[in-house]
């Protein structure tokens, strides 16, 4: 993770299926402890790496951006794959991650 | 965490075959120009949960067929196409083709990839000449659907559905829900997370959503709910229907994220709903399936039990039997008075035991509908191939026979009924000619007489042809002659590479059935019998054992073997007079009974026994029935009446002529269970 005192960029890969979620939940705490510690105010998550993502796996995303945001730390989601964008759509989770970007230049 | 799923795919493919059959019978019975409703219903449902539970249990090629037939189906019972002929016709080829993926899935068989592709061009090409051709719903990011049914007419639900927190490790899937749902009107989805606790302390697998949906649909809120049927219980699901007024205001709530779970359950509608606005599952309409419903009525009292297992029972109730039976004749040693007590409890055991067998061995027994209702699909596609008219009956359907032997029946019966359509019914042109009506009649039908269960196939074709039967058999080498009975010319049939056809035919005329057809039914310890009139049609009889395990018999000795006669084949028994013996031929003697001379079986010169009675009137004649000839039988003593259980000879032995089968007497030894046919056909040989 690129060190910044205002933003950092955050890559995210893998399986996010049920079969993933625990060992991604994992990271995703040390993640969190990290940007306390370094008292950032955005962090650019990079979705691109998601090789598989299903229900479970958008809800860890979704209450990991929300307990960011809690801690004053703005989350966006960006490069997000095809296969993310159809389960988003397809799971009537459009709302919850409106505002973020499917491909970044 | 990996949770493994495809133990419960056996329970799917059962399901799937069901549907597949229900749908396959109300095809063929259907009338396209004036379908009934409640069976465009069955045919839509049964279509839809195959659809849901291939989804399911991950099978999206099975998926995608189903899909295509329950589109069409939909349309159908909302009067937007017409149901044809051609449409009946490729919905059984799309049945067959789901059958084929199914096959595929559970027995790893080889699917015709090709053949899907064809099928489902073609319906998709009927359902594109009436309206623009069919897409897979799309659901957008607001949870909008890209083909929104027109829904003028129909009802405006708001959906709750607030799953266990299990549902990811269940591995649910709710798309397919939720695509379904979106084809069935304007569809709205929203998915929201339940108050969360701490993240550090958050268990990733546990499910937190629920999901609020607004549908506008004409379908009925039970179908609605329906969709939710392998997903969720009763009370995971809230439905009411809302006003027109309503809808508005649950639409613009959609868009809000995190806001409090809407509680579910027992909501009343909000303006005193019509009797459409329901609560939780409306139990009078839906349907109960595999998944996860509660259920009310007699169907679910019933549970999958494996063959194996069922067969492992019968044996173990048959070793129960042989066991009793040893009980009950070392008992006969002990005095009936100072033992009073104890052959009392013997009593009771065998009245308990026989009581078990009958209901273990009702287990098995099933009805002939099980084969006979394959036969609608096999007349209704030759007859088509062949250009003939043909009307399938079946009687006596309900008619139970042990389960082994149904499904050992189906070959042959399958053979004989091809048969009939093939070479036994005309043209309609020449059955018209004829005097007879253009349609064609075959009738399989069942019946139980005596301790026997009769299967016969009867037509109204052309008969057999004597003189064709005659010339052909000669052909062969078969000896024949012209003073022949109708009755021993028909047999020649049943000879190795009979055929009067003229053309072999994809059906028949290889003349390699009807000798296979007797084999196998002679295997079952059942016999064939045939009977024609030429120009006017034929008989074919199966006759077979109710069940191949258990047998009522009367123990007979004869020198100092013991054999089982079968009751059923026993007409009466007498101590004959000396006046009523006739020497006919040398070593060949007739028995005189009430006018008719019937011919006199020395059980002991059968089976080589010396020590058998040789006179007559100190022994004993059985008069026996041999499927209608009858017949006196030589035995020395009569021991008594048993039940007794049926073993195999040529399992664990050879086959032994004039048998059929062994068992296992009280004293341990082995008694032969006599076969009257096969008894008089070997001392004919002899």
């Amino acid at each position: 993770m690129a060190k910044s005192p205002t933003e950092v960029k955050h890559r995210v890969s893998g399986d996010w299926t049920i079969s993933g979620v625990e060992s991604q939940f994992g990271s995703l705490n040390d993640t969190l402890q990290e940007l306390a510690a370094d008292r950032c105010k955005a962090m650019q998550v990079d979705c691109a790496g998601i090789d598989a993502i299903d229900m479970s796996g958008l809800q860890l995303l979704h209450l990991w951006m929300e307990y960011a945001k809690a801690q004053g730390v703005g989350v966006q989601l960006v490069n997000l794959p095809d296969c993310m964008q159809q389960t988003v759509r397809q799971l009537g989770l459009g709302p919850c991650f409106s505002g973020n970007s499917p491909v970044e230049g | 965490m990996d949770i493994d799923v495809s133990r419960f795919n056996q329970l799917f493919f059962d399901e799937c075959t069901e549907h597949l059959a229900e749908m396959e019978r109300i095809f063929l019975g259907i009338n396209p120009s004036d379908p009934d409703r409640e069976e465009l219903n069955a045919l839509f449902r049964a279509a839809h949960s195959i659809k849901g539970g291939a989804g399911i249990f991950g099978f999206p090629d099975m998926v995608s067929v189903t899909h295509t037939i329950e589109t069409l189906l939909d349309r159908v019972r909302h009067d937007e196409i017409a149901l044809t002929s051609e449409m009946l016709n490729l919905f059984l080829q799309a049945g067959d083709v789901i059958t084929m993926q199914l096959a595929g899935h559970r027995d790893g068989t080889m699917v015709d990839e090709q053949a899907i592709q064809s099928v489902c061009g073609e319906l998709g090409a009927i359902s594109a000449n009436s309206l623009p051709a069919l897409q897979p719903p799309r659901v957008d990011p607001v949870g909008r659907t890209g083909d929104s049914r027109e829904a003028a007419a129909g009802s405006t639900y708001r959906i709750v559905f607030t799953p266990p927190p299990n549902l990811y490790t269940r591995m649910v899937r709710m798309e397919p829900i939720f695509a379904d749902l979106a084809t069935m009107g304007d569809f709205t989805l929203t998915a929201r997370f339940a108050p969360h606790p701490e993240f550090p302390v958050y268990d990733p697998t546990r499910c937190l959503a629920h999901w609020e949906m607004i549908l506008t649909t004409s379908c009925s809120a039970a179908e609605v709910v329906e969709i939710f049927m392998f997903v969720a219980d009763e009370e995971e699901i809230s439905i009411e229907q809302l006003p027109p007024v309503a809808m508005t205001a649950g639409r613009s709530s959609a868009l809000a994220v995190d806001s409090p779970p809407v509680s579910h359950g027992k909501e009343a509608a909000t303006t005193g709903a019509t009797s459409g606005g329901l609560r939780g599952y409306d139990h009078a309409t839906t349907h109960s399936t595999y998944g996860r419903r509660r259920e009310e009525h007699v169907e679910t009292t019933s549970i999958r039990v494996g063959v194996a297992k069922v067969d492992q029972l019968i044996n173990q109730m048959g070793e129960l039997v042989i066991t009793q039976s040893m009980l009950a004749q070392s008992a006969k040693q002990l005095d009936p008075v100072q033992f009073e007590n104890f052959h009392r409890s013997l009593s009771l055991l065998e009245r308990t035991t026989r009581d078990l067998q009958e209901s273990v061995m009702s287990i098995r027994m099933v009805p002939i509908s099980f084969i006979f209702n394959r036969f609608q699909r096999l007349v209704h596609d030759l007859a088509d191939s062949l250009g003939k008219r043909v009307e399938l009956k079946l009687e006596g359907e309900t008619t139970e026979l042990d389960k082994g032997l149904i499904e050992q029946l189906a070959d042959p019966l399958t053979h004989l009924v091809r048969n009939s359509l093939d070479h036994g019914i005309e043209s309609p042109e020449l059955r018209v000619t004829a005097g007879k009506p253009a349609v064609g009649v075959i009738t399989l039908r069942a019946s139980q007489q005596g301790g026997r269960i009769v299967v016969e196939v009867t037509d109204d074709g052309a008969g057999l042809n004597r003189e064709r039967i005659l010339d052909k058999a000669a052909q062969n080498g078969v000896p024949t002659s012209d003073s022949m009975s109708d009755e021993e010319v028909w047999q020649l049939i049943f000879t190795s590479g009979f055929s009067t056809a003229d053309q072999v035919t994809n059906l028949s005329g290889r003349g390699v059935g009807m000798d296979v057809v007797q084999r196998n039914v002679t295997a079952m310890g059942g016999r064939v019998i045939l009977t024609s009139t030429q120009g006017r049609g034929s008989r074919v009889f199966i006759s077979l054992p109710l069940t191949l395990a258990i047998l009522d018999g009367l123990l007979v000795r004869v020198g100092s073997e013991t054999f089982i006669v079968p009751l059923n084949s026993i007409i009466e028994s007498l101590q004959p007079r000396t006046a009523a013996l006739n020497e006919v031929a040398p070593g060949q003697s007739t028995v005189h009974v009430r006018g008719n001379y019937l011919p006199l079986i020395r059980l002991g010169e059968l089976f080589a026994i010396p020590e058998a009675v040789q006179r007559p009137e100190d022994a004993i004649v059985m008069l026996i029935d041999a499927d209608g000839e009858q017949l006196a039988l030589l035995v020395d003593e009569l021991l008594g009446q048993h039940q007794v259980v049926i073993k195999s000879l040529e399992t664990n032995y050879r086959k032994v002529a004039g048998t059929a089968g062994a068992t296992i007497l009280g004293d341990g030894q082995v008694a032969l269970i006599l076969d009257a046919v096969e008894l008089v056909r070997l001392w004919r040989s002899q």
